[in-house]
């Protein structure tokens, strides 16, 4: 018999945010699919590629996703976050990989903001 | 309805006072929203002027006034990077920070004020980009190594934004005034001025609808094809 136990009032914060964070990129994603010819649209799914063989943007359609996602967040957590990285264009260590990575990415931001902001 | 002339909306950079209290006012009066942000507060009022205290050297805050050009705006269209800061002095007596000083606003501030504008005007379909250079960078003038480095950076950032932000149809564009009657040059002896203006083709001060005049023409609908160039003023090149 496995005992269900109430998730903690942070985890529970953390789910809502993780959603919050999902739903900001895949709304993102609906403003970039609509420039998109239909056979390049993206699926919303956290294993999507944004970059490599797997992705069919190119780097003007990656930083046009990326800005949107900036603006989603703002407009959905009120928070304005930048996500300009070092490592963007790397294919092994960008944070905008895939969406996973990039949601991931998102979280641990929002996480190293200060409390006061 | 859709409005047939949506508001145009700009952000200006160092709008205190100066060439930049000038520019807010002068594109006021053209029937611009004008969005001006300083380290310090403002005394200027105007129904279609916000004022934000901003260190145009701190990402956190750039982001933060931009979000909120963002929310209260929903667009924005033009940005003038005029904020700066001078100082003169020899290389051999320049402190590190002075000459980091310099280029935290000077070029770091163009640089984050023009990507966050950028994103913005990236929305609305694009938008004009105007950055704020000097005389002194190809005069090489001494006693201004740091403000000119910083000068210099600035030309060098603007064509190369020029290239990456052309596919959004921002243009971005550089203006290089000479020496102008404001704080900047409060502190520059006489005799050292007049040096200055002798090696100008046209040997006087300028003023602050000099500059005008060039940003301008860099935000006329015309001059959707210019882009990644610098007007010097005076006859100096």
């Amino acid at each position: 018999m496995t005992v269900r136990t109430d998730p903690k009032p942070d985890d529970a914060l953390g789910l809502k945010m993780s959603n919050q964070i999902e739903a900001a990129i895949y709304s993102a994603i609906d403003q970039v699919n609509q420039h998109l010819p239909m056979e390049m649209a993206l699926a919303k799914s956290p294993n999507q590629a944004l970059m490599g063989s797997g992705s069919k943007l190119d780097s003007i359609a990656l930083v046009n996703l990326i800005v949107a996602v900036e603006q989603s967040l703002q407009d959905s957590l009120g928070l304005p976050v930048s996500l300009a990285d070092e490592r963007a264009f790397s294919l092994t260590h960008s944070p905008f990989r895939d969406v996973q990575s990039l949601a991931q990415y998102i979280q641990v931001l929002i996480n190293e903001r200060p409390a006061t902001t | 309805m859709n409005d047939p002339q949506p508001r145009k909306v700009m952000l200006i950079s160092g709008a205190r006072k100066g060439i930049g209290r000038f520019l807010t006012e002068h594109y006021l009066a053209q029937g611009w929203h004008v969005v001006g942000c300083s380290r310090g507060p403002t005394d200027l009022q105007h129904d279609h002027y916000r004022h934000a205290q901003t260190d145009v050297a701190n990402e956190d805050d750039v982001v933060k006034t931009f979000g909120e050009v963002r929310k209260v705006e929903g667009r924005l269209d033009a940005l003038l990077n005029n904020a700066g800061v001078a100082s003169m002095n020899h290389f051999l007596l320049t402190p590190a920070r002075t000459a980091e000083a310099i280029m935290r606003t000077n070029y770091l501030g163009t640089f984050l004020l023009s990507r966050e504008g950028a994103k913005l005007m990236r929305g609305n379909g694009g938008g004009r980009i105007v950055n704020f250079s000097s005389i002194g960078v190809p005069l090489k003038l001494e006693g201004e190594a740091a403000y000119n480095a910083s000068k210099a950076a600035i030309g060098e950032l603007s064509q190369i934004l020029a290239r990456e932000l052309a596919p959004f149809s921002i243009t971005v564009n550089v203006v290089g005034p000479t020496p102008i009657a404001t704080d900047l040059i409060r502190n520059v002896p006489k005799a050292s001025m007049e040096r200055l203006l002798k090696r100008q083709a046209i040997a006087r001060l300028g003023t602050f609808a000099d500059v005008v005049n060039v940003t301008d023409f860099y935000l006329r609908p015309e001059s959707c094809f210019i882009t990644g160039q610098t007007i010097y003023l005076g006859g100096v090149s």
